[in-house]
């Protein structure tokens, strides 16, 4: 375990002659060389480190220790209160089973003056089949690398995704609420529903980003260069993110204003002391 | 943010015995401070907004290589109000120096304890080189989805494991469903991404390499801090009231540290810099000199102060040189300002006349 430790003193014990050894802390300089008194408590070992290895999470913002703590039940809470998500930890808090799938893997490359720099991009898609979807990229010099922030910038781009009954409200939702479009550059991608048992009427690409949305049944309509595979990756995204964005009558009704989960706790705590 | 100097990082564990430690002075968290005069010479510390005594976080022992400043002792000081805890004035740092070896003097003044079911914590050390530093850094922008993925650099990936990775890569490779082919991927090289913060993921990856960790230092005009987030970044233009130089960056405090205090749990900052001036001068006859902190926080209801003007306009103890009669005017001073301050306190005024 002592590989890539940086420990400035001998982890000898220490309780040998107080030879003066040269130890440095905080400040710049110092008097030169610090005594070190016998019966000093020895420095504790520093695992070696490691990227991405099982370590525990701590978390570092407030909505990170709420779901650490367990107050917060489930994902939809976050959404409900338009809570921004910076920790990808809280994602796989919740979501046990989410599907990774990279959608587009290839070089891009950029002109310097040392000839052309070659780099892998990789567009990832994270679902788990039922009602989440989130889409990232990102490029990198071995495709692994990118791969792996891509995920990472997936599972920040989370969205719900609402479902819908194309006709009579029988069984479980099946397919889009009403007729949604997304774009992005040039590609308008437009997603209608359909009835049950059609399948997802669309092309390779947008078809996996609705399968692993959850959605079972959709006509899709696109237009413009969708050959341009992050444009259509992306309208298809946007499209799904505008189930939740459309009004419908089944929602006019009153809603009883709640508080935020930052609210509840502090009130929580405030009980405590 | 490629640094040039080696860092200290500081860890926090537990110990009963704090003053048996190597260093002359203590670096220790969450009790009573040890000052390095009598504590009778200055006022208790109390928070600018809500006149409350504030509670030490921690102090810790950074002497330079200067003679006056050869025994030199930070101390950060906090406000637990619910209400002040969204302000930038909760937090306060003070400074004290020394030629000669000082008397530790510790403090009887119990409500300076931060916690008092937890115990105390000395501050242990690490060094991390420079170059170490900028490999980690780098490692963070090539790997996580930041947006300051421009430039060409040379990563050393040794340490970082692909397994999932490689295994999600080979199952795309062999899946048997019709691919398109590419030769080229199209779509822009560099794909902004708005909602990221990127900065945040290269702190929170420091977070991980060195866990736990709580302080950052690195006291060097060149040197910059680990921000915690990109958003309300400071242009901390503040300066020594001696000397006239610009303060520079000299430690920061991580949130990592709240998990060990769960009184600190509804403090909203990620992160404290500290700024503190390069040649530590002795400023007036004073005793705690007051530097510049900043509470980073990347919510808008929290008020940040503008910091180009400088805050350094209150300062907290008496100048000892002072004769009886000028030391009596001061406090007269002070009581006149409470006076106006505070409206409960007109009965007590009323008798003292």
């Amino acid at each position: 375990m002592a590989d890539q430790e940086q420990q400035q003193a001998p982890p000898a014990p220490e309780q040998e002659q107080a030879a003066p050894v040269e130890k440095k802390g905080f400040g710049r300089g110092g008097r030169g060389q610090r005594e070190r008194r016998e019966g000093g408590a020895p420095r504790q070992n520093r695992g070696p480190r490691r990227f991405g290895g099982e370590q525990e999470w701590t978390p570092l913002t407030k909505l990170g220790r709420l779901v650490k703590a367990g107050k917060i039940k489930s994902l939809e809470t976050i959404f409900q209160f338009s809570i921004p998500i910076k920790e990808y930890q809280i994602v796989d808090h919740f979501l046990k089973n989410l599907k990774e799938e990279p959608l587009a893997l290839g070089p891009v490359q950029k002109q310097t003056c040392a000839g052309q720099r070659t780099r892998f991009k990789a567009y990832v898609v994270v679902g788990d089949n039922h009602q989440h979807i989130g889409l990232g990229w990102k490029s990198a010099k071995e495709v692994q690398g990118a791969i792996k922030g891509a995920v990472i910038n997936a599972k920040l781009n989370l969205i719900p995704v609402r479902k819908g009954y194309w006709g009579n409200k029988i069984a479980q939702p099946h397919t889009v609420p009403c007729k949604v479009t997304g774009k992005e550059g040039s590609v308008r991608v437009r997603l209608v529903p359909a009835p049950r048992g059609t399948g997802i009427v669309a092309a390779i690409t947008s078809k996996k980003v609705l399968q692993m949305a959850g959605i079972q049944d959709c006509y899709t309509q696109s237009k413009g260069s969708t050959r341009t595979r992050s444009n259509f990756l992306k309208a298809t995204f946007h499209a799904l993110k505008e189930t939740y964005n459309f009004l419908t009558p089944d929602l006019w009704g009153h809603t009883r204003l709640e508080s935020t989960p930052f609210q509840e706790h502090s009130e929580y705590l405030a009980a405590l002391k | 943010m490629n640094n040039k100097e080696e860092i200290v990082i500081g860890y926090l564990e537990q110990t009963d015995d704090i003053l048996n430690i190597d260093d002359e002075l203590p670096s220790y968290a969450n009790g009573l401070p040890y000052f390095l005069e009598n504590e009778d010479k200055f006022e208790p510390i109390k928070c600018q907004q809500c006149g409350n005594q504030m509670k030490m976080l921690l102090q810790i022992y950074a002497p330079l290589n200067k003679k006056h400043a050869s025994f030199r002792e930070i101390y950060v000081f906090l406000c637990l109000n619910e209400q002040c805890s969204k302000n930038n004035s909760s937090v306060r740092v003070f400074r004290m120096q020394s030629q000669q070896k000082p008397q530790l003097l510790q403090s009887k003044n119990k409500e300076y304890i931060l916690s008092p079911q937890n115990k105390s914590f000395i501050i242990d050390t690490e060094i991390i080189s420079a170059k170490e530093n900028n490999n980690e850094l780098q490692v963070a922008e090539e790997l996580l989805p930041t947006n300051f993925d421009d430039e060409d650099k040379d990563v050393d990936l040794k340490n970082v494991k692909f397994d999932n990775e490689n295994k999600i890569y080979e199952n795309y490779l062999k899946s048997t469903e019709e691919k398109e082919d590419i030769n080229e991927l199209d779509g822009l090289e560099q794909d902004q991404q708005n909602n990221i913060d990127g900065c945040f993921l290269i702190y929170q990856h420091f977070l991980t390499q060195y866990p736990n960790h709580i302080v950052r230092y690195c006291f060097d005009s060149q040197s910059k801090p680990l921000w915690f987030s990109d958003k309300k970044q400071p242009q901390i233009d503040s300066k020594c009231p001696h000397c006239k130089k610009n303060k520079i960056f000299e430690f920061q405090i991580n949130n990592s540290i709240l998990t060990y205090f769960p009184e600190l749990y509804n403090l909203e900052w990620g992160a404290l810099y500290i700024y503190s001036c390069p040649s530590s001068c002795q400023v007036g006859g004073q005793i705690l000199i007051e530097e510049t902190i900043y509470a980073h926080s990347d919510e808008q209801e929290f008020i940040s102060p503008n910091l180009k003007v400088d805050p350094n306009t209150k300062l907290v103890s008496i100048n000892t040189n002072k004769s009886n009669k000028q030391k009596q005017q001061i406090q007269q001073q002070q009581q006149q300002q409470q006076i106006q301050q505070k409206i409960d306190e007109k009965d007590e005024e009323d008798d003292d006349w």
